[in-house]
């Protein structure tokens, strides 16, 4: 339980539901491969398939890993929705919820709730990057995450991405 | 290069390069990205009062009398000792000080009106304004949108409640503002909670910056005014998140209010919009005033031949800079003028020693060594920044030519003695006219300073 309490802490901290979700989901399937004891036997790759694959979890790639590295910086301050927003971007993802799943969590996004995250993604504009005080790659890390397995379209649905024009940003931050 | 350099992007640099631009001096400001000023909340506070400091009290505590932010002014020189306010101002006296500050509101507030946000509020009286959590912060000096929601001379408060957007808690808002308002004597003052008649405007956007762009927008006025229907009334305050617009604050404001106070409450990241709106106005009033804005991140400042060189900390991240005048204000940890890392607290530019208030030498010990036990009690690094002469020269040793300001000076802790955007503005302006005095004075032999664009 000890877990939870920090999940929650943190959604005191960031105020963000669909982070806390996404953290909530990742902690459930931890706990649960604990209590069954699934994470005994194999080769170490094999075996977090084994434990974790099930719940939609799997291994970082190098770019994922830096990727967290540097979202781990995140000081939750939220300057990148409102540059985001004021450009016009409608990511299914807020650029700040992204760098916090980011720094915490590798998942199959369809396990998240996320399916579809590519189509309706961000126009990577990176209107959000300059206004960043940890200098953090946003638009990367955005990109990083619709570029996971489980993002791609559901069949036949309508492409709700708006495309945020890089001058659509005035000037500015940045 | 000739000319000025101001690196920080922060309210400290942004006045310190607007000034010199003002003076006739080629200036360009370098930022690696916001800075604090971009996290605050909508006051700027000048001698804000402070509950955790008890000398600085928002009324006498024996008469009862309010106390406004001239009187917190005097105590401040009369107490702090390493307080900008004090180094700087210590031997005028805390007339001079306020009328200082008076100048400075002044010339601010030119700045940000033509940008679309106004500067309210004075030293002689006290702004009460309730924060989303529903406490009270006693300020003097408020942003367009905040502003409007000070308590003072309200009758009842309605506080909207919006289902959906995230860190807006009406009711825990209104049960702890009723607490407040009892606990400093303010009643009878109703607090209710009203729900949005019309939540149109904020259904499906979730975060107060999605809301904000969308009222930005050609329907937004509308959406808001239907959803602010038949709330509050004269003297009777309209309480709502900040979501005011991104850009469009004073024209929504206006629009809405139709004769009844409609306010935003202080917040806090990542729920705060106005430093986001500070900010960019700040941006936007250097770019009109002519002063070229760079990004990129200042590696080192050097000195050799009486010439001044700040290079970049990425090799060949932009061209090394040779100003005349060189303005510091690069903040503390959030705005990265100090850096905590395996060398310990150190100052990155011009490796200066930091000092905690008590004038104790934090640089080169490990942060985690000077944090002192227990959330009530001052933290040292909290306070820790550079020192400074009267005229703003870094001490003990800086290279001839440089000035600092904002929060990188150390002394006070701008959460305690909650004077963070006033030291900003006073230090801000005042060491961009030492920098124009020294430039235009060393160009007299040279060309003409060019004028601003
Ligand atoms: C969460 C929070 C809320 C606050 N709320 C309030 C409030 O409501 N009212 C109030 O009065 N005060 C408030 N404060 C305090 C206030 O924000 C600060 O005291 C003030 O903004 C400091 O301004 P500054 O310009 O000195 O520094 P900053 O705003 O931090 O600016 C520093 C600038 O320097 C740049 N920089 C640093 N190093 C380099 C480098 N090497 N190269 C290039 N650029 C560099 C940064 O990118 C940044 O642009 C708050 C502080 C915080 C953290
Ligand atoms: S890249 Fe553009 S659309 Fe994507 S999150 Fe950043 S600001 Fe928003
Ligand atoms: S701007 Fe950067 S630090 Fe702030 S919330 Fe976004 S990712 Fe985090």
């Amino acid at each position: 339980m000890r877990g939870y309490r920090g999940f929650l802490r943190e959604f005191a901290r960031t105020g963000s539901l669909r982070a806390l979700v996404l953290q909530v989901r990742t902690g459930i399937a931890h706990v649960a491969r604990q209590w069954t004891g699934r994470n005994e036997v194999g080769n170490p790759l094999a075996r977090f398939f084994e434990s974790y694959g099930p719940d939609g979890i799997r291994p970082a790639s190098a770019a994922e890993r830096r990727l967290r590295l540097a979202s781990e910086a995140c000081l939750v301050c939220g300057l990148c929705s409102a540059a985001c927003a004021e450009a016009g971007g409608r990511p299914l993802l807020d650029p700040r919820d992204a760098v916090i799943a980011a720094a915490r969590l590798s998942l199959d996004l369809r396990r998240a709730g996320l399916e579809g995250l590519a189509a309706s993604s961000c126009a990577a504009c990176a209107a959000c990057d300059p206004v960043c005080p940890q200098g953090i790659p946003i638009h990367l890390v955005q990109e990083s995450l619709a570029a996971r397995p489980g993002s791609e379209p559901p069949q036949g649905a309508p492409d709700s991405g708006a495309p945020a024009a890089r001058d659509a940003r005035g000037p500015g931050i940045g | 290069m000739s000319g000025a350099l101001v690196i920080g992007g922060g309210l400290a640099g942004s006045a310190a390069a607007l000034v010199l631009a003002e003076a006739g001096v080629p200036v360009r400001r370098l930022a690696a990205g916001p800075g604090a000023t971009a996290l605050t909340g909508g006051s700027i506070d000048v001698a804000a009062a402070s509950p955790g400091v008890p000398h600085l009290p928002w009324r006498d505590p024996r008469s009862g009398e309010a106390l406004p932010s001239r009187a917190r002014l005097r105590i401040l020189l009369s107490g702090a000792s390493r307080h900008p306010y004090t180094t700087t101002f210590g031997a005028a006296g805390g007339e001079a000080l306020a009328a200082a500050f008076e100048r400075a509101t002044e010339r601010l507030a030119g700045w940000l009106r033509a940008e679309g946000i106004d500067l309210h509020g004075s030293l002689d009286r006290n702004l009460l304004l309730p924060s989303a959590q529903g406490t009270l912060r006693i300020s003097d000096l408020a942003l367009t949108g905040v502003a409007s929601s000070d308590l003072g001379g309200c009758r009842k408060v309605t506080i909207v409640d919006v289902p959906g957007v995230e860190g807006w808690d009406a009711r825990g808002c209104a049960r702890t503002l009723a607490s407040e308002i009892a606990a400093l004597g303010l009643g009878p003052l109703p607090v209710e909670v009203v729900r949005a008649r019309d939540d149109r405007f904020a259904s499906g956007a979730g975060s107060p910056a999605r809301i904000a762009a969308r009222l930005d927008g050609a329907e937004g006025e509308g959406l808001l005014k239907a959803a602010l229907e038949g709330l509050g009334g004269a003297d009777e305050l309209v309480l709502l998140p900040q979501v005011l617009g991104l850009v469009r604050t004073r024209a929504l404001l206006a629009s809405v209010s139709q004769g009844r106070p409609v306010g935003e409450a202080l917040s806090f990241p990542p729920f705060a919009l106005a430093g986001y709106r500070l900010t960019r106005a700040l941006d936007r009033a250097c770019a009109a005033a002519g002063v070229e804005l760079l990004r990129g991140r200042a590696g080192r400042v050097l000195a050799a031949e009486g010439r001044l060189r700040v290079e970049p900390e990425q090799p060949g991240a932009f061209e090394a800079l040779e100003p005349e005048g060189l303005v510091l204000a690069t903040g503390r940890f959030v705005g990265g003028g100090l850096e905590a890392g395996p060398r310990g607290v150190h100052e990155p530019l011009l490796g200066l020693p930091v000092s905690d208030p008590d004038g104790r030498r934090v640089d080169g010990i490990p942060a985690h060594r000077s944090v002192r036990k227990g959330y009530a009690n001052p933290q040292p690094l909290y306070a820790a920044g550079v020192s400074v002469d009267g005229a703003l020269r870094p001490q003990p040793t800086a290279p001839a030519g440089v000035w600092a300001a904002g929060e990188w000076i150390g002394g006070f802790d701008p959460a305690r003695e909650r004077t963070g955007l006033g030291v900003a503005l006073l230090t801000g302006i005042a060491a961009g006219e030492r920098a124009a005095r020294h430039v235009l004075g060393s160009n007299d032999s040279g060309q003409a300073p060019r004028g601003p664009a």
